[in-house]
């Protein structure tokens, strides 16, 4: 088969998309953002911005941490530039702190709160 | 109809004979034959599509003529499990990523929507986890940020490594 010189960055943005939503935004985020202009626009799109999942889980309904290098780039790097546009957080308790208190998230108007002990529960939301 | 065979055209002048039940998995040729009351005997021109990717089109097709349909996607909860690729088109996509991008390009423009998922499915499964410079070099991306902006990005990048 003859060699082809059509690259990932010569689909149109209606391919893209398709192989994106194959993805977790947080996996979208962390990869894509920052690369070249063109993806920056594409995944700085409400549909991989407003719903964020940070923290992994499994398919037996296991929550645990992301990782700290995967962390720490959505703390230091992308929660700062897209902070105005997340709507819904789902986080576990281990990163929720530091998540939260990272910045002011204006739109933000629901939260799933994962592997919260009934005391932490209790202190959160009593005061 | 089953047996029946029509030709079809790459844009490279290559005339292909295929079963109609297999040219008919593409919903754009599917149209031309039903609704635009296209001949059998035609030539029907495949002005997108050259004749190695239509080669590895066809090859898929029969593999898969009788998969059932692929129900709705829905975008709210669609499933993100990216490691159901079988292990046949795991072996049919070990190709160069310029062929992977003309299959993708051609499954869209034929709407053959099986093809279309496989294949996107593999580009996904090459950028999950990588970094954005891994995605750079993995995919030959130029990095098009003007010195300002590439200046504030490595700011924040030596806040993170710093830290």
């Amino acid at each position: 088969m003859k060699y082809s010189f059509i690259e990932l960055n010569d689909l149109p943005n209606e391919i893209l998309m398709i192989i994106l939503k194959k993805l977790h935004n947080v996996e979208i985020l962390y990869s894509l953002i920052d690369v070249n202009k063109r993806l920056n626009t594409i995944v700085h799109d409400p549909i991989f911005t407003s719903y964020l999942a940070l923290m992994t889980s499994s398919s037996n309904c296991l929550f645990d941490r992301l990782t700290d290098t995967i962390l720490d780039r959505f703390c230091l790097q992308i929660l700062p530039k897209i902070h105005h546009k997340i709507e819904f957080f789902n986080l576990e308790s281990s990163s929720m702190e530091r998540i939260l208190l990272l910045t002011n998230y204006p739109n933000l108007y629901g939260l799933g709160l994962y592997n919260l002990a009934s005391e932490t529960a209790r202190d959160l939301f009593t005061g | 109809m089953a047996g029946h065979k029509i030709k079809l055209q790459s844009n490279d002048g290559d005339i292909f004979d295929v079963e109609v039940e297999i040219a008919k998995l593409s919903i754009t040729i599917k149209t031309m034959l039903e609704d635009l009351s296209m001949n059998e005997e035609e030539i029907i021109p495949l002005p997108n599509i050259n004749s190695a990717i239509f080669k590895k089109v066809i090859q898929w097709t029969t593999h898969h003529k009788d998969d059932p349909p692929l129900p709705p996607e829905d975008d709210e909860n669609r499933e993100k499990n990216t490691n159901d690729i079988s292990s046949w088109d795991q072996e049919f996509l070990k190709v160069d990523q310029g062929t992977l991008f003309e299959l993708i390009l051609a499954a869209n423009y034929l709407d053959i929507k099986g093809l279309l998922d496989v294949t996107c499915t593999s580009v996904a499964n090459m950028i999950k986890g990588k970094t954005s410079e891994e995605i750079r070099q993995t995919f030959n991306i130029k990095n098009d940020f003007t010195p300002q902006e590439e200046e504030q990005i490595k700011k924040e990048n030596e806040w993170c490594e710093n830290k």
